[in-house]
């Protein structure tokens, strides 16, 4: 059987049930560590090195990935109330500085790896803008980016932000 | 109950997506949904309260979409481009931890709120991270979005300014050295 999506067939059903079930048992795996993004790290892990292995897994349809995000948005939804409202007005002002700053810094280190290492400057501002990786793609290819440096600093920025960055905000504070 | 509750998250879930989706915002689906949702449970239209299950889910379809794309890198561009990752790498821990150092004196926000929500990216799973340890989720996910929209609206700019420029520099060259090349055949 196949599993046909927007007209391209995209993976046989078996693999799909496959890619599922390694990512269940990682991310059961890893919620028993009891680390509170285990679940996601475990599947996450086990994915990452099953398809190196074996390749078998083709990229996740768009409309699975849309399934995936209301599920995140909604969830993330669950969490208003009353009190989110309150707390935004006092956020607005950081709210604001914030992406002012980080764009700053992504401009400085564009010029850093532009002078230093010569990347050329389109591909060097698509790599260190502090946005997500879907979206700059897009933008890369508009103004003709280097797209495979591109994903690949996007996607180790990723990995740093998602690896590194928890454990020292959960355990080290 | 509960699963009328369910069907209802996902109807309004899955409305709110495809609007946002369907309006092209950075992030569109998800902050649809989000939004949806939100303001249902504000209104109290939905009275579904977030469970290990839910949790269990998201992070697994999070694991899932972000484990591909991971697997999938190219290990010679990664090789080559090791002194750009460093700088990368250390780019991250000054936009996370200097900048949400800096501006924690200026919100009432936790220091780990204000560090989960200063992280260069990651909008679901800073969101998803602060969910889990009880952390104000909602705002850390809304602080994400408005980086976003910020950045998506004038990261393009920037990068047209700079490409117009670039090409106006390549004419000129072209010009002047065609004008060379003329010069020595006269």
């Amino acid at each position: 059987m196949l599993v046909i999506v927007e007209g391209v067939i995209l993976m046989n059903y078996k693999n799909w049930m496959k890619l599922l079930l390694i990512a269940i048992c990682g991310a059961i795996i890893g919620r028993s560590t009891g680390f509170p993004i285990g679940a996601m790290l475990g599947a996450l892990i086990i994915i990452a090195i099953t398809q190196r292995k074996y390749k078998f897994i083709p990229r996740v349809p768009v409309k699975v990935r849309r399934v995936i995000q209301v599920l995140i948005g909604g969830s993330l939804g669950l969490t208003f109330g009353p009190e989110t409202v309150n707390v935004l007005s006092d956020v607005m002002l950081i709210a604001l500085i914030m992406p002012i700053l980080h764009i700053g810094l992504a401009l400085f280190l564009s010029f850093i790896i532009i002078r230093i290492l010569k990347i050329d400057p389109v591909t060097a501002l698509c790599s260190m803008a502090p946005a997500g990786v879907a979206e700059m793609v897009i933008i890369s290819e508009r103004f003709k980016a280097k797209l495979p440096t591109v994903v690949t600093i996007h996607v180790f920025r990723v990995i740093v932000i998602i690896s590194v960055i928890p454990p020292i905000i959960l355990l080290g504070l | 109950m509960d699963s009328i509750q369910w069907m209802l998250f996902l109807i309004i879930g899955g409305i709110g997506g495809f609007i946002g989706n369907k309006l092209r915002f950075p992030a569109g689906t998800l902050m649809g949904a989000m939004l949806a949702v939100g303001i249902c449970k504000y209104f109290g239209l939905i009275s579904l309260i977030s469970s290990n299950t839910l949790s269990f889910l998201v992070q697994l379809g999070l694991g899932l979409t972000l484990g591909i794309p991971i697997a999938s890198l190219d290990m010679e561009e990664f090789k080559k481009l090791s002194k750009v990752l460093i700088i990368v790498g250390g780019a991250v821990f000054i936009m996370t931890f200097v900048t949400g150092y800096l501006l924690s004196f200026l919100t009432k926000l936790g220091l780990r709120t204000v560090f989960l929500s200063a992280a260069p990216g990651g909008l679901a799973e800073m969101a998803i991270i602060a969910k889990s340890v009880e952390l104000n989720s909602s705002v850390v996910a809304v602080l994400h979005i408005i980086r976003l929209i910020i950045v998506m609206t004038i990261f393009p700019l920037i990068i047209k300014h700079v490409k117009v420029r670039i090409d106006r520099k390549k004419n000129e060259l072209n010009v002047s050295n065609s004008g060379r090349s003329n010069t020595h055949e006269l």
